[in-house]
């Protein structure tokens, strides 16, 4: 079974790194981005299952970058990453578009069933999108 | 609301009070949060090695050093936060007080380097060697320099520099707010700022250059008396 591909994107180098090495423990690929910019920089890249973005980052904030990467991709799969008293962004940023959202300290085997979860709504959305294209060339073909 | 933070129509200073009061303490705690956060995944960390250990894996000496190193920086930063955040709430024990403005402006400095960093700011300090000694409301004081500095943040450019820096004067002292490199032809929004030096008996001088904006608080050696009234 293929690994689950995540971008996590946090300023604290010791927050992303050790969640970073816990989640290449249990088998996810991970690449990380110190900021909202670099975040953007590596979509453009390559596929992500998940991206953990937290919100309060300096410079481009995570509300920002929330909004950038979902310009570039709408059906990609947010997860923020709030602090304790910050609860309402967090639904503001899935009431923009954003999958999910986690307050820190996060537990990992929690985040891990998010990401999963995550997945399982982009394979849905790629399914769905696949069967739509089906039926416009059967219907075009009047087949 | 004001961009600065606080509603115009503030004109209860125990009200703007309790909001500054609010502002650092949530900030602090937001980054004591962060803190928390690593020593947590750190935690846990360590629990996921010492997993592998009962399932036959090695654990590297250099591994072990860099969890150590990890916890002793958070551990250290932690302290520092809290000893600010303490240092902070005791400036509200006496109403009037003689003080060191040179600390006070370096415990509220890096009170707010959090917030300058948000804002792409580089926040520093500059002191002397001397303190400078003041009489007066420490609490009021800080609330007037935060708001200038909030102000400050507001109008500057990415990676601008903000220092600040206290001298000494005939008067009593004066604080410095120097930024270079704001957001072309944005003014700091300073009404309110006047208004809240006004409340405490000290001036301020304000100058928008090209290449930096300086707001000046001089405070007298007797600051931060005025009255707890609502003002106009």
């Amino acid at each position: 079974m293929a690994k689950l591909k995540v971008l996590l994107v946090d300023d604290e180098d010791d927050f992303r790194e050790v969640l970073a090495q816990r989640m290449i423990t249990r088998g996810l690929d991970v690449d990380t981005a110190e900021s909202g910019q670099r975040a953007i920089e590596i979509v453009d890249d390559k596929s992500y299952d998940a991206v953990i973005l937290d919100l309060a980052m300096p410079v481009m904030d995570g509300m920002e970058t929330l909004g950038e990467l979902l310009k570039k991709d709408p059906n990609l799969q947010v997860i923020v990453l709030t602090g304790r008293a910050t609860v309402e962004k967090g639904v503001t940023a899935v009431k923009m578009g954003a999958a999910d959202f986690l307050e820190k300290p996060a537990e990992i085997e929690f985040l891990v069933k998010k990401i999963e979860a995550a997945q399982a709504k982009k394979l849905a959305i790629f399914e769905d999108n696949l069967d739509k294209k089906i039926s416009d060339i059967t219907r075009k073909k009047g087949w | 609301m004001s961009d600065s933070g606080y509603d115009r129509r503030d004109r209860n200073p125990a009200d703007t009070e309790l909001k500054f009061f609010g502002a650092i303490t949530a900030s602090v705690t937001h980054e004591l949060n962060n803190v928390i956060s690593i020593i947590n995944q750190v935690g846990g960390l360590l629990e996921d090695l010492s997993y592998g250990v009962s399932q036959g894996q090695e654990i590297k000496p250099e591994q072990m050093q860099k969890i150590t190193d990890r916890i002793s920086h958070q551990t250290e930063r932690g302290i520092g936060i809290i000893k600010r955040l303490n240092t902070f709430a005791h400036t509200v024990d006496e109403p009037v007080a003689e003080f060191d403005i040179c600390a006070l402006m370096e415990n509220l400095v890096a009170l707010s380097e959090r917030l300058a960093t948000l804002a792409g700011v580089r926040l520093t300090v500059q002191l002397g060697d001397e303190p400078v000694l003041l009489t007066g409301n420490r609490l009021k004081i800080q609330q007037v320099v935060f708001l200038a500095l909030k102000s400050l943040l507001k109008i500057a450019a990415k990676d601008a520099r903000l220092e600040i820096s206290v001298h000494r004067e005939e008067k009593g002292a004066s604080i410095n707010l120097d930024l270079a490199m704001s957001e072309m032809g944005v003014t700091p929004e300073v009404t309110l700022l006047k208004t809240i030096v006004g409340q405490i008996e000290a001036e301020m001088e304000f100058a928008a250059k090209p290449d930096k904006t300086i707001i000046k608080i001089i405070l007298p050696h007797r600051a931060g008396f005025a009255d707890n009234t609502a003002s106009g």
